[in-house]
This record gives C-alpha cells, structure tokens and sequence, in this order.
C-alpha cells in the first residue's frame, strides 16, 4: 500500500473512516508535521482545514517535500501563500448558482467516467465545487478544470519543484464526493489514483 | 461594558472573516488557540469559541473554559462539541440537510423555543435556518431556543450548571462568512452582535 497523508486539524470534518484508511489514507494532525517522517507518504492531501499561521511557519516542510519528489494536493482556500508558488484563492464573482465547472479535452484521468452535472450539483445544490478561483497562476502550470469564463478552478505545478503540486479552489473533492449515489463519487478514489501515479511517474523520471 | 474576546485557529477563513470591517463588531480582542492557555482571560466578559476549533487545543483548554465560566461569565460556543471537549454538553453529530431548500415546499424543521428569550429581539427563526452538523440535549434547568423535530436543541442557553452562562449553538455562521456563501449566516450574526452588545 503506498499510504497518502491527510493533513487538516483535528475536527469533526476532516476525520477519516474506516473505508478511507483502507484506501491507505492516513490522518496526520497538522501540528504534528513537524515531528512527521513524511517520507513515509507518496503524497499529502492538504484540506483546507488547516491553521495557515503555523502552516507559514512551517513552509519548508512543504517545498522539501515536492522537491523530493513528493505529490501534494491542496483544497486549502488559501489566504496566505505557504505552498511553492501557489497563489492565494477568491471568492469567484459569479454566482454559485450561475457558476459552472467546465471539463474539457482532453479529461484528466481523475476526472474520466464523472459527468459534469454531477460535479455542479449536489441533490440539487450548487457550489461545493465551484466557489473560488485563482487570478494569476504559476509559470508552467497547467489548468486541469476551469469555470465558464475560463477562470482556472484546478491547476497543476509540475515546474516549481520536483515534485508535483495539484491545487483546487472548490472543496474538499475527497470528502465531499465520497459518499455520492452519481458518478460524482468516483472522484475521491481517482483522485487517490492520480497521486499514486503521478508519484510514481516523478519517480521514474529521476532515476 | 462587555469586553468580549474571541477564538481563532488561523484557517483561512477565520482570517478573511477577521479581515471584514462589518463584523469587528462581534469581538475586541482576538486569541489564537494555539496561545489561550497562555492568556490571562480576568479582563473579559464574554469569550466566543468559534467553529471547527482544534479538538486538541480546546480539550487541553478545558479547565480554562470551566474556569471562565465559573467565574461569571459568559462563554458562546458555535459548532461542535466532540470527544466531550466540554464536559457537560451533550452533543451528536447530524447527518446534514443542506438541500431542503431546493425542494418544492421544501422546509428544514425547527421550532422556536422560550421566545420571550432576548436573542429573538434581534434574530428570527428564519435566520437560523441554513443546516445544523448536529444537535444537543440541554441539561436540566437549560432552556432551548432552537429545536429540531426530535425535541434536540441546535441552540441553548444554560444558566444553572455554572455560575455564568454559557451558550450553546451548533450553527456555523462564521465559516460560512469567511467562504462567502449562505447569506441567512449574515443575518443571524448581525443579530448575535446586537445581543451580545446589549442593543435595542
């Protein structure tokens, strides 16, 4: 099993079951990352339960991680920068209701078998997936998922580091998504794959 | 005077809700979590424990709680009260309905209770109704303002455990402010500000 982090505080929203450790997620407590041997994880989902004061202080840990190859993927709605040239989230100017998420051509491998619907609607709410955006992106990033008006929603950075950085400006995609009765539900368990592969793909790469 | 202090864990959107001017109105002083066993809390009338706080921290802040309390204060907890971080409060988590309003004549039941309370000078019903994560069973001599339809309380007011008062909600107002959606949050803290500050 090639185990994944969670990263969040510890409260009711971001504990893990039973179903996702056996998925070979782990819950790691924010505070206890510096006394975490992250090497032990093929890579780290970042939720955006996090405290970004203490993430901030701690920003080295996340840029020594990717440099070595590592994999993150953020959920955080960040409102200070403590990932490797990420920038921070806004409240999109659309309204939920109006705004939608446009997966184009070719699909991300995380995002195959999902319909789109079921991405913007949750028994019949809008929104979980669609309330931020980014305004300026990194060099060489590339956008995965982005709304009407081309606005990006998920990006990756495969340039700033060694590593691989996949930043989303919705929800959190694993929880929220896990429980779904639509294709939605696929994604959490694909997103897990993607970062398996993605590690394993830098890996390769720097043999 | 009442000189209130309130509680942040520094995520994202406690720092875009601390960073809106309409909302100072709520707090004088703010407190990181990770720095309230180091802080002297004799200067404060009231203290906010805002949602989705570290259960670690506020556990190992427990007998401060308890303290603040009990020394005649008021203590106004939002959000959930796991792995009994405060020991008298009887909490359980809610599978959430946060589509009711989509449906045709959809409706999230609640009930207003003891609305002779002060609370409902400034706040409705209406402005309480967006979804709850949970619920409580408040203890003997405790009065509910808000219940659900199996009698459990989303928020309450107890007077008689302690030598203050502390309020219970499971209602998230300031997640939703600081993520920007859900507009009945603004309404509902608006009308807590007024409460709180003694406001006619």
């Amino acid at each position: 099993m090639k185990y994944i982090g969670y990263v969040a505080n510890d409260i009711q929203f971001a504990r893990l079951r039973q179903k996702d450790r056996d998925q070979g997620l782990v819950f790691i407590d924010m505070y206890d990352l510096p006394n975490t041997d992250l090497s032990a994880y093929v890579g780290l989902i970042i939720t955006n339960y996090v405290d970004e004061d203490f993430m901030m202080a701690h920003k080295r840990l996340f840029e020594d991680y990717l440099n070595k190859g590592g994999v993150i993927f953020s959920f955080a709605k960040m409102s200070q920068s403590y990932l490797p040239n990420a920038p921070i989230w806004y409240r999109s100017p659309i309204a939920i209701r109006e705004r939608e998420i446009i997966l184009r051509e070719p699909i991300a491998t995380m995002f195959e078998g999902i319909d789109p619907y079921d991405l913007n609607y949750r028994r019949g709410v809008k929104g979980f997936f669609t309330r931020g955006y980014f305004k300026e992106l990194p060099d060489g990033a590339e956008v995965i998922v982005e709304d009407q008006l081309g606005a990006p929603i998920i990006y990756v950075d495969r340039a700033s580091t060694n590593g691989t950085l996949f930043v989303g400006s919705g929800t959190d995609l694993y929880q929220v998504y896990r429980d779904e009765e639509s294709s939605a539900n696929r994604l959490p368990r694909q997103i897990l794959d993607t970062i398996r592969e993605e590690y394993a793909s830098r890996k390769e790469a720097h043999v | 005077m009442n000189k209130i202090a309130i509680l942040t864990n520094g995520m994202s959107f406690h720092n875009r809700f601390f960073a809106m001017e309409e909302y100072k109105g709520l707090y004088d002083d703010i407190i990181h979590i990770t720095e309230l066993h180091n802080t002297d809390l004799s200067i404060y009338d009231t203290l906010i424990v805002t949602e989705r706080l570290s259960i670690p921290h506020l556990k190992q802040n427990q007998g401060k709680f308890i303290s603040f309390v009990n020394s005649g204060k008021r203590l106004l907890i939002f959000g959930e009260v796991l792995d009994n971080w405060f020991p008298t409060i009887d909490w359980e988590e809610s599978e959430v309905n946060f589509s009711w309003w989509v449906k045709d004549k959809g409706d999230l039941p609640l009930f207003e209770r003891n609305n002779m309370h002060t609370l409902y000078e400034h706040v409705t019903l209406k402005h309480m109704k967006w979804h709850y994560h949970g619920t409580f069973q408040p203890p003997e001599g405790a009065i509910s303002l808000v219940d659900n339809h199996e009698g459990r309380s989303i928020f309450y007011i107890d007077q008689v455990s302690f030598n203050g008062e502390l309020v219970v909600t499971s209602l998230d107002p300031i997640f939703h402010i600081g993520l920007g959606f859900i507009d009945q949050t603004k309404l509902f803290l608006n009308g807590v500000i007024k409460w709180l500050r003694g406001e006619n």
